[in-house]
């Protein structure tokens, strides 16, 4: 019985073997399969129509690879996004999934705000789809709503959060406090030349004193 | 400057103003212990208050103004008198008033010392102070009064030290037998004064644009400070009324300060013949008609909005007719408004004593008027907010701030109290004028 595992014992160390270096060749060959994979990349084109107030946006995919140069790419969400200033809005379905043609169609909504003539940045992006490599082009389109700024919050005004006080009351103000405080700074003066006159007389009378008793 | 004191009369007017200066009584001394015992048992509460933060008060987000805000128009009410009797009644030529310029412009000072301290206590980050100056938006009537309160105090301490000049300069060089320090004192503030024609000059001319000038200043204080709840939406404050029904009430309360402190003043220092009973029934006649102008403008105050009866200023004003502050509101008005006009109205209630009653009620009426704008108005928002806790629906002032409101009061008494004591607190040379006057114009009759 000892015989019989000891003669085991050659076989189960040459398959652990086998079986390692199968491994780490399986291991290099995904990475460099996903390297590969990663390589593939993809060209989007984005086209706009604007129909009675509809707006669609469609968007085709194409294999840029070598080897798949022009082929639709069917089957693989694409992510659309409107710049806001803090982050990114999502627009369409929850997932656009690309057709046997490589395309899908988006609707543009009709009430989001854009800057002052109405321009808003949209990113169509490819993320996390192997064998696609991550993609994101951006466009900027002018179906935002025009924003109009409330400029009588940054005019002058005595109830203006952003804006600074009114020229006239900044004015007012100024022009009492410097007559108050002006009048005020007078009577120091005086205060003043009353401590002063009186030392320089002192000091004069006693200069004269003591050069007549000279 | 020196004959004036030669004769018996003036040495004698001399030695009677200052014995005040040289003397103090275990009365006295009693009252400073007393005072300082108070005060420090504010700044103790007012440690607690810096350490925990303002969660000690009653303050809550209705009520965020509470009686550390009534107390503070209450001081500077109470300043407004340095104006009334070292400005308006100088300049009406009410001599017989000079006795009391000097008593008047001590509370003046000490009050409006008290009330920007109040308003330091009121913030939650006094630290942050400097900020309300760095990061002024003059649109803020905040700051407007932070700058009229600075100005109002500058200008109150050269209405006291003005006059002083020439009572600084006896007290340097004929008081005998006091401590170095008050010598080197009055030689200091004194500024070298001889009384020279040049000096009488130029004191002269300073003294009287500073006396025209605290009146309008004195007038911006107070409006200013009834701006900070007129430019606030609250019911009981929108009001256009505000600024002249405050200014009239500060006179009034200040009015009455005068004559506690005179009663005071007469009796412990002795001074019967320079504060006579002609001064109480003066200030009485004053008092009754600064008395009967507030009157006027609590008429005007009250009548629009309880006619009117319409939403929250209705209950507002219901609430102090006939609801939780009913029996305050009418204390005041009666006890602290009607019932003074009436005695003051005969001859008799203006007599000493009952003069300083009167006077009593009509500070304790003041007080709780202050309490009385500020915090019922609170609690009665426009836009009240959902679902708010109880404890926003009431207020009840902690210990600590009693404790500190109290230790303004004793501070109030001690500054002027320790001001008595280094500096005349009656004018030494315009008594001895005002004397030499009376004489010549008893000589010219006679002839």
């Amino acid at each position: 019985m000892r015989h019989q595992t000891n003669k085991l014992h050659p076989i189960i160390g040459a398959l652990y073997q086998v079986i390692k270096r199968l491994a780490i060749v399986i291991f290099i060959l995904g990475f460099i399969t996903e390297v590969i994979a990663q390589d593939r990349g993809t060209k989007i084109e984005l086209f706009f129509s604007d129909t009675d107030s509809v707006k669609l946006i469609t968007a085709i995919v194409q294999e840029q690879h070598p080897q798949y140069m022009g082929a639709p790419v069917s089957g693989i969400d694409l992510y659309f996004y409107v710049q806001r200033s803090f982050s990114l809005l999502p627009i369409g379905s929850v997932f656009n999934t690309t057709d046997e043609l490589g395309k899908v169609e988006v609707e543009f909504p009709s009430d989001l705000p854009g800057d002052t003539d109405g321009n808003v940045i949209l990113l169509v992006k490819i993320e996390d789809t192997p064998p696609y490599r991550d993609t994101t082009i951006q466009k900027t389109l002018s179906w935002g709503i025009p924003l109009v700024i409330d400029e009588q919050q940054n005019k002058r005004s005595l109830w203006a959060a952003r804006a600074n006080a009114p020229m006239s009351l900044i004015l007012l103000v100024n022009s009492i406090l410097l007559v108050v405080w002006g009048i005020i700074g007078y009577i120091l003066f005086q205060l003043y030349m009353i401590y002063k006159e009186e030392s320089a007389s002192v000091k004069k009378t006693g200069r004269d004193k003591s050069s007549d008793n000279k | 400057m020196e004959s004036i004191h030669k004769t018996k009369e003036n040495q004698q007017i001399l030695n009677d103003l200052t014995t005040p200066i040289l003397k103090s009584g275990r009365n006295f001394k009693l009252l400073m212990l007393v005072l300082s015992i108070v005060i420090a048992f504010g700044i103790f509460a007012y440690y607690r208050q810096l350490k925990h933060g303002l969660i000690v008060t009653a303050m809550r987000d209705y009520t965020s103004w509470g009686i550390y805000i009534s107390n503070f128009v209450f001081f500077v009410a109470v300043s407004l008198v340095g104006s009334l009797i070292s400005s308006i009644l100088k300049l009406a030529n009410a001599k017989w008033s000079y006795p009391l310029t000097r008593i008047a412009e001590m509370v003046a000072v000490a009050s409006i010392i008290c009330a920007s301290i109040i308003i330091i206590v009121d913030m939650g980050r006094p630290d942050r102070f400097f900020y309300v100056i760095t990061h002024a938006r003059i649109q803020s009537p905040i700051i407007w009064d932070v700058i009229v309160i600075i100005t109002y105090l500058v200008i109150s301490i050269l209405l006291l030290l003005l006059p002083l000049l020439p009572d600084l300069a006896i007290c340097r060089d004929q008081l005998n037998g006091i401590p170095s320090w008050k010598k080197r004192l009055y030689k200091a503030i004194s500024l070298n004064w001889k009384g020279s024609p040049r000096q009488q000059k130029r004191l002269k001319k300073a003294s009287s644009i500073l006396e025209i000038m605290v009146i309008p200043v004195a007038f911006a204080i107070h409006t200013i400070t009834s701006w900070l709840f007129a430019t606030t939406w609250r019911p009981g404050w929108d009001s256009t009324n505000l600024g002249p029904y405050f200014v009239s009430g500060a006179f009034m309360l200040g009015a009455a300060v005068i004559v506690i402190a005179m009663y005071f003043v007469r009796r412990n220092f002795h001074l019967q013949t320079y504060l006579t009973q002609e001064h109480f029934d003066k200030m009485g006649k004053i008092l009754v008609m600064l008395s009967l102008v507030y009157l006027y403008f609590n008429i005007n105050e009250y009548l629009g909005p309880a006619f009117k009866m319409v939403g929250v200023e209705g209950e507002h004003v219901t609430e102090l007719f006939s609801g939780k502050y009913a029996a305050l509101y009418w204390f005041v008005q009666i006890i602290g408004l009607i019932l003074p006009i009436i005695i003051l109205l005969f001859r008799r209630g203006r007599r000493p004593l009952i003069m300083l009653l009167v006077s009593f009620m009509v500070l304790l009426g003041a007080w709780l008027k202050r309490f009385l704008i500020v915090i019922p108005s609170l609690q009665h928002p426009y836009l009240p907010i959902q679902d708010v806790d109880e404890s926003y629906h009431h207020y009840y002032p902690t210990w600590e701030e009693w404790a500190i409101t109290f230790a303004t009061f004793a501070g109030v008494i001690l500054m002027v109290g320790l001001m008595m004591k280094i500096f005349p607190v009656i004018p030494i040379t315009e008594s001895i004028n005002n004397r030499s006057s009376k004489i010549a114009d008893n000589e010219t009759s006679n002839k």
